[in-house]
């Protein structure tokens, strides 16, 4: 009598953490636990694995392990404090964060970015684009056997993080765009810095495909694994790079375009397979996309504000503190208390590397967000993962984790 | 079979093995961070050696880890700490706590509060990381935890010699930080 | 009268309707409807005079913008507030206020809850255009030991100025100056000297007069709030208690109307240092030779309860308990230990609140402090309320001055009251029940005997014989169909009384057929070691009672003594057991206040050590005696008063509770969110930091209930039940009978009574308070003074009995043969010129 794989998965939950061993009548099916400590899970993802033999039969992921209430912590800090805590939900992609839920609260307020504000935007997300798939091509590499892949990516992401450094103090958890613009300018010096990046980047991609893209050991690893439909993809909201790669052109930045992004020209890479490889082609190109994108913003780059100076909104300035006591009673009020938002709620989205970023964003009138809640593209994509390694084997479930490129911090939040 | 592609491969290692090594002997060598970089605080002074804290616990109320304890007193004229009526008699930050967003010192309202580029700050129990005003105020010297011989420029580009590697003061001074955030100028 | 007030009319206030009595001011009906309009002079609890312009708005039809503060509504009114023309007025308010306002914020201790910072935020001008040099003047005046001025801050609102004159009635600060040089100003060479001088504090628009003891103490965020009720006086004003961490910090008044109005008194702001004194208990102490040795809980009610089962067993409560305590007392004592020896009344020794029951079948009030301000005449005997029972001496004020009530004031000596009564009887000490009984008969008295009257008693003079007056009282107030209010002293007082710790009451106010022996009964029983244990909860008879060497005895003589304290007193310290006991910012619980109303105390802070609540400790002795109570919780505790006492049974004490208070500061605005003319970015006034993590408040933003919501909540505070009154009283009582008060003899009547800042316990350990108390004097009347050859300041010696003591010369208004003495003060025991007698001898000294 065979029983079905939900009863195993549920028995074998009850059982605890032991590997739990049954025999059928066909076959010999193995319940089996990967993560949440496995080096290939990229985070503390656990995942159930119904095997038979080396196919996959099913898989579960179960999720959880990170999770810290970053969502509820934000009620507990004002509108411009909890830039500090979404910035750390998808920490490889932090300005993402920051950027929606700016965009949500800026709804809210009804004010407007100035535009270098935004064009600075552009520039700090398009190169946390590209710092973000280096991470997944350094990943999707050294699960594949390819451990340099992991040496070069880090090398260039290494560049970029130095520039974050420059621009924000901080090489992650930035806490620099914030509603209403970004925090900081750009510091002297930022321009050559950029187009250094600029410079090296293209020809490190093509480094990267030289070594990868041919490769037949990579080819036989990555065509025709974990592949994904477009419907299948539609059904399960699957947005970003695995969706594209499956045919769905879809791009927030074109098609439902925010802040600046309408200044500039890029076009949207899609695949057709929607397996392992067409999402491997598809981010490589979205990386020389952004490098496209990067080379308008440092050409355009306007002068002027970099935030909205609305003296309600914004701290005044050191120089007004000595003398003005407006400026000292705004100050006091902007850095304890907080600006209030008026009620309401607001949904923004934006095109982060692992897809549609969105940030719900609900104020009662007060000072701090009443609730805060993100659709994190890592947790929706990861819905998709059952699917593609239905079927395969182990290995492949590998690859088809590494191309998911799942950030748990944004999965848990 | 695929020879070429793999050769085409090799091709790409091979050469970045000949290639400037990217890795640095941390900590013997070291990159200096740059200047907005947001490591520990120190309370700065007057030129005349006054304290600039006023203890008003703004930084207190701007922190959203709550890792700052600030409890103002009286300054008397027997016994004054910063001008003016109100000084820090407490001033601690819990480094277990911090999170390096920065929002205190845009709340310092008298610039007193700065980050320094100092980010080594480990230790052997929970109360060796609340640094206290003592700790924080600007006449101690920020000890590094490791001696260090050279560093690099934060861009990588330059290499220096540093004497005294084990007691460097690394402190950033308001003309290097916070551009003057309302003149919404861009910098070039 | 009241008709006319009923009359509705319709306004329209930025475009909504809404109906208003007529004569209502518009600021008042906008701030009902959610519309906030700025305001820094207006003060709900005071008269409007509109200097400060902030609440200008559009009306239709007037030439040019009015203050809303002092325009009533009219039919038909239609009002903007917030259109350009209103808010481009209060912005330019707001931008002379702050030309010459000081940099202060950050070193400020209102800011973060400063109306000002809250209205230049949330109306004015985002940039300064003023250039000049500002106008300083000497910062941080000390004016008193409690309130620090600077002048730089002042936006000449007027409310202080006004509240010391209108409210508290001591004008002690005052404008001085003209035009730009206008500043705010103490008498020369006279400190601001009084008893309200907090609340000046309180409603300061900006940190012009801040607290001493708050200075640079705290800031809002840092802050956890709970509500609470003053644990001094019967009055029992709710206040709020702030803390930082887990130390007390701050006690603002939090408004009832129906209480205190807006206002403490600077005992009850001030006078919380007791709860974190060095010396407070924190363990139980069991007696080991000549010295305590701290123990366990369990070893210590262990000892107790070994000591306690058998013999003559006596049980002295004192004033400042909850009603729970009360409760877990009076059970303790009837149905554990099975003694009917119990009694609370030890400074009020023999004070016979007992009388009133059978005039109206409750032991206390049957008046509310709101009749007073409909009372057509008001009589008033005892002590002085300004020192006694400071917030109920403001509604007097108030009802008389605003309320046109006409106040007759029965008492040997002058007091505060006597400045704004219509007739001041002055009799001898012990005079006051001939006095009453003339009343109703002697004109011109008996012409302003008119109704509805309220006549208010309290017991006056410790250790006296004080049954007589309040009959007398009484019999006037029945004939004259008047409430009255009887005022035991305390904050628990009227408690005990509800609860049945009382020698001939058991609780719910039901007569005892064979009484147990009262304060004075014990002590001298327990002196001449017929006692054989004794109890003393939350008392110290050595200092109180109006005996001191008797205490004194008994305490030494007694078989055994269980002390449940704060503090080693100088009870405790000759006790056998001595429990820790707790503050009332610590506890859950109720107080009982001179109306009858309970009203409920949040706790906040954490008591010392193993400090627990006398209930607590009662249940444990009585569990250590076999008799399991099964208390846990504060709502245990009620589950069996509303079992056991009639009075009480239909009260739902989880009514009771209130909210956590906003900021007390900022109690009169009320929650802002329209957009201004910037656009949405507006905050309204009121602290209102993010809640969470912060070891700040959780400030609402929501106003506190002022009105309506209030008077449906006091529905829910007072017992329910009153048992009918029996029939008319009988004659048995003459006036004069009792009343044969000692005049004739050796030296002179001693009339003592209480000060607002005296040796107590509590007030004693507040550092600023303890500095004001008075010290010791005696009070003389002039032709005395003649006869001794004294004057002002002189020193004299007091001899009463064995006891000899110095006190200062005060030539004051007084029934002659009578000196006054103040009770507990530093070098001036009454109760021991008390326990010899009651007749002293004065010389020069």
């Amino acid at each position: 009598m065979s029983r079905s794989a939900d009863a195993i998965a549920e028995a074998f939950e009850a059982a605890g953490h032991g590997a739990y061993v049954e025999s059928f009548d066909r076959d010999e099916r193995m319940i089996i636990n990967m993560g949440p400590v496995h080096p290939a899970t990229h985070g503390v993802l656990r995942l159930v694995l119904e095997l038979d033999a080396e196919t996959v039969v099913s898989c579960r992921p179960v999720i959880g392990y990170l999770h810290t209430g970053m969502e509820k912590e934000c009620e507990d800090q004002n509108w411009r404090s909890a830039i500090t805590i979404v910035t750390r939900m998808d920490y490889l992609a932090p300005f993402f964060n920051e950027h929606g839920y700016s965009i949500a609260v800026e709804e809210l307020l009804g004010i407007e970015v100035p535009k270098r504000g935004q064009y600075i935007r552009v520039l700090i997300s398009e190169l946390n684009r590209i710092s973000s798939h280096l991470v997944w091509f350094g990943t999707q590499g050294l699960d594949m056997g390819a451990i340099s892949a992991m040496f070069y990516g880090f090398r260039e992401r290494e560049v970029i993080l130095d520039f974050y450094e420059m621009v924000t103090g901080l090489r992650m958890n930035n806490n620099y765009v914030i509603p209403g613009g970004v925090w900081e300018d750009l510091p002297d010096g930022w321009r050559p810095v950029v187009e250094n990046i600029l410079g090296l980047l293209p020809g490190r991609i093509q480094e990267y495909e030289d070594l990868l893209s041919e490769n037949p050991v990579f080819l036989e690893r990555t065509k025709g694994i974990g592949t994904i439909t477009a419907d299948e993809c539609g059904t399960l909201s699957t947005t970003g790079p695995i969706a594209r790669a499956a045919g769905i052109d879809w791009d927030l930045r074109r098609d439902m375009p925010y802040g600046a992004y309408p200044d500039f020209e890029f076009d949207v890479p899609t695949a057709t397979e929607g397996d392992v490889y067409a999402r491997y082609t598809v981010r490589m190109e979205e990386m020389r996309q952004s490098v496209r994108i990067l080379g308008q913003v440092v050409d355009g780059m306007p002068d002027g504000d970099y935030k909205n100076m609305d003296p309600k909104l914004t701290p005044p300035s050191r120089s007004e503190l000595n003398r003005s006591m407006e400026a000292v009673i705004h100050h006091f009020k902007l850095v304890t208390q907080g600006y209030t938002v008026p009620a309401g709620e607001a949904y923004a989205a934006v095109e982060s590397p692992r897809g549609e970023l969105g940030v719900y964003a609900v104020s009662d009138g007060g000072t701090a967000p009443y609730r805060v809640h993100v659709r994190d593209p890592s947790f929706v994509n990861l819905q998709a993962l059952p699917v593609m390694v239905r079927d395969g084997l182990v290995a492949d479930l590998i690859a088809s984790i590494a191309s998911v490129d799942p950030v748990l911090g944004g999965v848990d939040r | 079979m695929a020879l070429p592609e793999i050769l085409n491969g090799m091709k790409v290692v091979i050469t970045n093995v000949f290639k400037r090594k990217e890795t640095i002997s941390y900590p013997e060598v070291r990159r200096q961070p740059y200047p907005r970089f947001k490591g520990r605080h120190i309370l700065d002074r007057h030129p005349d050696g006054l304290e600039k804290c006023i203890g008003c616990e703004l930084c207190a109320g701007a922190c959203p880890a709550d890792a700052i304890y600030v409890v103002g007193a009286e300054n008397t004229p027997e016994n004054r700490f910063s001008p003016g009526e109100r000084y820090a008699q407490i001033y601690q930050i819990n480094y277990l706590r911090c999170i390096f967003c920065g929002l205190c010192v845009e709340a310092c309202p008298t610039e007193a509060l700065l980050m320094t580029t100092e980010f080594e700050l480990s230790g052997d129990s929970r109360d060796e990381l609340i640094y206290t005003k003592e700790q924080l105020i600007v006449d101690a010297p920020i000890i590094r935890h490791w001696p260090a011989k050279t560093e690099y420029s934060p861009d990588r580009s330059e290499k220096v010699k540093i004497k005294d590697g084990g007691m460097v003061r690394d402190a950033r001074y308001p003309e290097n930080f916070l551009p003057d955030t309302r003149t919404g100028k861009g910098s070039e | 009268m009241t008709q006319q007030q009923t009359e509705m009319v319709t306004v329209t206030i930025n475009g909504q309707q809404v109906q208003a009595e007529n004569g209502r001011l518009l600021i008042d009906v906008a701030e009902e409807m959610g519309i906030f309009v700025p305001r820094f002079c207006y003060h709900p609890g005071m008269k409007s005079v509109a200097v400060c312009r902030m609440c200008l708005v559009k009306v239709e039809g007037m030439p040019k913008l009015v203050p809303s503060c002092s325009t009533p509504v009219a039919d038909g009114m239609v009002v903007e507030t917030d259109t350009p023309e209103p808010a481009g007025a209060q912005e330019d308010m707001l931008e002379f206020l702050l030309i010459n306002h000081p940099l202060d914020c950050p070193i400020c201790d209102r800011g973060g809850e400063c109306p000002l910072q809250d209205q230049t935020y949330a109306h004015g001008p985002g940039s300064s255009r003023f250039v000049e040099p500002k106008r300083t003047y000497e910062k941080a005046l000390d004016i008193s030991q409690l309130v620090v001025l600077d002048r730089e801050r002042c936006v000449l609102c007027w409310r202080c100025v006004r509240f010391s004159d209108e409210v508290a009635g001591d004008r002690f600060i005052q404008l001085v100056d003209r035009g730009s040089g206008t500043q705010i100003l103490t008498f020369s060479d006279e400190p601001f000297d009084s008893y309200f001088s907090g609340n000046t504090i309180q409603i300061c628009p900006v940190g012009a007069l801040t607290a001493s003891t708050y200075r640079f103490v705290s800031r809002p965020w840092d802050l956890k709030a709970a509500p609470s009720v003053c644990s001094y006086c019967s009055v029992g004003c709710p206040t709020t208690n702030e803390s930082r961490g887990d130390k007390l910090v701050r006690v603002q008044a939090l408004p009832n109307e129906n209480v205190n109005d807006f206002w403490i008194c600077d005992k009850g702001r001030f006078g919380f240092h007791y709860v974190d004194a060095k010396d407070r208990l924190s363990t139980p102490l069991v007696r080991d030779g000549d010295d305590f040795r701290s123990a366990t809980w369990g070893e210590a009610v262990a000892a107790a309860a070994e000591k306690l089962g058998g013999g003559k067993v006596g049980v002295i409560a004192g004033g400042h308990l909850t009603t729970e305590d009360a409760f877990a007392i009076q059970r303790l004592a009837r149905k554990t230990i099975k003694t009917p020896h119990l009694d609370a009344r030890i400074q009020d020794d023999g004070a016979a609140y007992e009388r009133t029951l059978a005039y109206s079948g409750v032991v206390g009030s049957t008046a509310t402090i709101n009749d007073l301000d409909g009372a057509r005449s008001i009589v008033w005997v005892g002590p002085d309320p300004k020192e006694v029972l400071p917030v109920l001496y403001l509604r007097l004020r108030k009802a008389v001055l605003d309320g046109g009530a006409k106040l007759i004031v029965v008492s040997p000596r002058r007091l505060s009251l006597d400045a704004f009564a219509t007739h001041v009887i002055r009799c001898e000490p012990g005079g006051e029940a001939n006095a009453l009984s003339a009343l109703t008969t002697t004109a011109p008295v008996k012409d302003d005997l008119a109704a509805p009257l309220v006549a208010c008693w309290s017991p006056a003079n410790p250790g006296r014989e004080t049954g007589a007056d309040l009959d007398s009282l009484l019999k006037v107030a029945v004939e004259k169909d008047a409430r009255w209010l009887v005022c035991a002293p305390h904050a628990g007082s009227q408690g005990m009384l509800d609860m049945g710790v009382h020698p001939a009451l058991e609780s719910g106010y039901r007569p005892i057929d064979e009484p147990g022996m009262d304060t004075r009964a014990m002590l001298e029983a327990a002196a001449a070691g017929e006692l054989d244990a004794l109890i003393v909860v939350g008392a110290d008879p050595i200092s109180d009672f109006p005996n001191r060497n008797l205490a004194q005895a008994a305490m030494e003589k007694v078989g055994f003594s269980l002390v449940i304290e704060l503090f080693p007193t100088e009870t405790a310290r000759l006790a056998d057991v001595v429990l820790p006991s707790t503050a009332a910012p610590e506890i859950e619980g109720t107080l009982t206040n001179l109306e009858r109303r309970l009203q409920k105390l949040e706790p906040l802070t954490k008591s010392p050590g193993t400090a627990r609540e006398p209930w607590r400790a009662m249940a444990d002795l009585a569990r250590a005696m076999d008799d399991d109570w099964k208390w846990t919780s504060f709502a245990d505790v009620w589950a069996a008063i509303t079992k056991e006492v009639p009075t009480h049974q239909d009260l739902d004490v989880a009514a009771l509770a209130q909210e956590v208070p906003p900021s007390a500061l900022q109690y009169e605005s009320g929650t802002e969110e329209q957009p201004g003319p910037r656009g949405p970015v507006v905050a309204g006034p009121g602290g209102q930091y993010p809640k969470g993590h912060r070891s700040g408040a959780p400030f609402k933003t929501a106003s506190w209930p002022l009105s309506w919501e209030l008077r449906q909540f006091e529905a829910k505070q007072r017992p329910g039940h009153i048992p009918d009154a029996p029939e008319a009283p009988e004659e048995k009582v003459g006036a004069g009978a009792d009343a044969a008060a000692p005049m004739s003899g050796e030296g002179f009547v001693v009339y003592a009574g209480r000060q607002i800042y005296d040796e107590g316990a509590m007030v004693s350990r507040s550092s600023v308070l303890h500095a004001l108390s008075k010290g010791a004097f005696v009070e003389l009347n002039d032709e005395d003074a003649k006869e001794l050859d004294v004057t002002d300041g002189d020193e004299v010696t007091l001899t009463a009995g064995n006891n000899e003591m110095t006190a200062t010369v005060v030539i004051a208004d007084i029934s002659k043969g009578a000196v006054f003495v103040p009770y507990d003060q530093k070098g001036l025991r009454a109760n021991e010129l008390l326990g010899a007698g009651g007749r002293v001898k004065v010389a020069k000294a």
